[in-house]
């Protein structure tokens, strides 16, 4: 007896998709210096004031002048961006647990959820100053605001998005609804939450940003509207630049950890 | 039927008039009109018929999927009326959990059953070994092609010696060579582990080839058109599509359908 086997050797693909991660790192960064050479020339050929628009090396230079200052705000702005998140994290995917297995809890906490995601959050940012006061705690819990929603939507998604007949698969060898949950559609829920987490992460330390825009005296949410006020647009710059820096370090992060957990998942295997 | 009979020949799955009527908004549509019909402990019952004559209707019933609107379902004595923990069944789509190996896919019914043990584990890799996929155990689905992640939906099926092996149109979606394939490896397999199999196809030649008894449907709302005893002895070559016998009895079967306006020319 032969079976049909799959031919294609595991090296040739490793080592494809080494030439392949080069191509799909190189092409991003190469755009990205394109875009800042085309910034920093316009900025010098047309002799625009710093106060307007600084040119990147000018950001830069502010970034090594204000370094420890910049880092230990940024510090400031990670912490609640992070605790805030992981907060989120947690409520989220237990709520949609909670949601996706009773009908009851989910006719009950579905209004609520849309509610809080359509409440255009920036406006009740200052109400945050008002009912939890001035520091940290409040930027924290603006945070678990900002980006609790998309996890749990997602998370949502993904534990009803189990195949039917699967779940009659799985039931008919006995399982109860705990198991069906814990071992067929929570994993099956993976690539959504890690969607969810994806986007949150990116999404925290926006919210961190506001939160100190209104309730604190520290963070790069102070840093900018200190910097805007005293009219240092190039540090103002160099902040945007730094909780830009740790969205997209956040977004690979997680996208680092998706690929260790789920590669399993058609969106993990190359095939775009 | 003699209620007397016992031992082998004791029917292991016996269906007394079952029927389906589904219940919609613009009336009731009839999926099955009472159907009665039995098979013996170790044999193979094909049910043939076209495409929405309410075979896998019949399966879900079995399954204890969907309850039957009448009738009854007797398995190994006893009447059912939800799910059969003692079943394994197989579907069209090999249904396979992408995010375990081939080995842990086929644990699953041993871990929901609290079996994990290393005897399970032993008899997991003795069946994918017969299936032709023991060297694949720690593969994942999406690494494997179409007929070989069926061949591991059926060593899942089968790892609790299940008491019935449900296939609900298992091969359709394969290759007709890889098909050809899985009918002898499944035939072989099956008078091996001695399991009472109920298949579901609309290949005449599938069912008349592993079969000992056919039983032929009409179309929607499906019937029995008849019930045919297959005596040739197993395990049966491939070849054996082109004897008189088996060629008279898929004859016989297509002359059914035609008359039912199904295959007519």
């Amino acid at each position: 007896m032969s079976a049909i086997i799959d031919t294609s050797s595991g090296l040739s693909i490793a080592a494809r998709r080494r030439r392949k991660m080069l191509r799909n790192a190189g092409l991003p960064i190469a755009s990205a210096l394109v875009g800042l050479i085309l910034w920093e020339l316009l900025v010098r050929t047309l002799e625009v004031p710093t106060y307007l628009l600084p040119a990147p090396t000018a950001i830069v230079e502010a970034l090594i002048a204000r370094w420890s200052f910049l880092m230990t705000n940024l510090g400031y702005t990670a912490l609640s961006a992070v605790s805030g998140f992981t907060m989120a994290l947690v409520l989220g995917v237990v709520l949609g647990i909670a949601i996706a297995a009773s009908p009851l809890v989910d006719r009950i906490v579905y209004p609520w959820l849309v509610i809080s995601h359509a409440v255009p959050k920036v406006v009740v940012a200052p109400l945050l100053l008002v009912w939890i006061g001035f520091g940290i705690k409040s930027g924290i819990i603006f945070v678990v605001f900002f980006t609790f929603f998309t996890i749990v939507v997602n998370t949502v998604m993904g534990l009803k998005s189990a195949d039917p007949d699967l779940l009659h698969l799985v039931r008919s060898m006995g399982a109860g609804p705990m198991k069906v949950m814990w071992k067929i559609k929570l994993p099956n829920a993976l690539p959504n939450i890690f969607t969810g987490i994806k986007l949150g992460a990116t999404l925290a330390p926006v919210g961190a940003v506001i939160g100190e825009f209104v309730a604190s005296n520290r963070g790069l949410g102070y840093v900018l509207i200190q910097a805007v006020g005293s009219m240092s647009i190039d540090l103002a710059f160099a902040a945007v630049f730094l909780v830009s820096a740790f969205g997209i370090a956040a977004w690979y992060t997680a996208e680092l950890i998706e690929k260790k957990c789920i590669p399993w998942h058609a969106s993990q295997r190359g095939q775009h | 039927m003699n209620s007397l009979s016992i031992g082998d020949t004791r029917p292991v799955v016996e269906l007394f008039g079952v029927q389906k009527t589904y219940v919609t908004d613009t009336g009731n549509v009839r999926a099955l009109d009472p159907v009665s019909f039995g098979f013996e402990k170790g044999a193979i019952l094909s049910v043939v018929g076209p495409s929405g004559c309410g075979k896998s209707t019949l399966l879900r019933i079995l399954a204890g999927i969907d309850p039957a609107s009448g009738g009854r379902v007797v398995i190994d004595g006893r009447a059912i009326t939800g799910p059969v923990p003692d079943m394994g069944i197989v579907f069209q789509r090999d249904l396979l959990l992408d995010w375990r190996n081939v080995i842990d896919n086929v644990m699953l019914p041993a871990e929901l059953a609290r079996r994990n043990d290393g005897e399970m584990r032993a008899r997991a890799i003795g069946l994918l070994t017969e299936l032709g996929v023991g060297d694949f155990l720690n593969r994942f689905p999406y690494e494997l092609s179409g007929g070989m992640r069926q061949r591991v939906a059926i060593a899942r099926a089968l790892l609790l010696k299940p008491s019935l092996l449900l296939l609900d149109e298992p091969f359709s979606a394969l290759d007709a060579m890889t098909r050809d394939q899985m009918n002898v490896i499944l035939q072989r397999l099956q008078q091996h582990e001695q399991v009472s199999t109920l298949l579901i196809t609309h290949s005449i030649a599938e069912a008349v080839y592993l079969s000992d008894r056919v039983v032929v449907m009409s179309a929607r709302p499906g019937r029995v058109l008849d019930v045919i005893d297959i005596e040739m002895p197993k395990p049966r070559p491939l070849s054996i599509r082109e004897e008189p016998e088996f060629t008279a009895i898929a004859r016989r079967i297509r002359v059914l359908f035609e008359k039912e306006g199904v295959l007519a020319a």
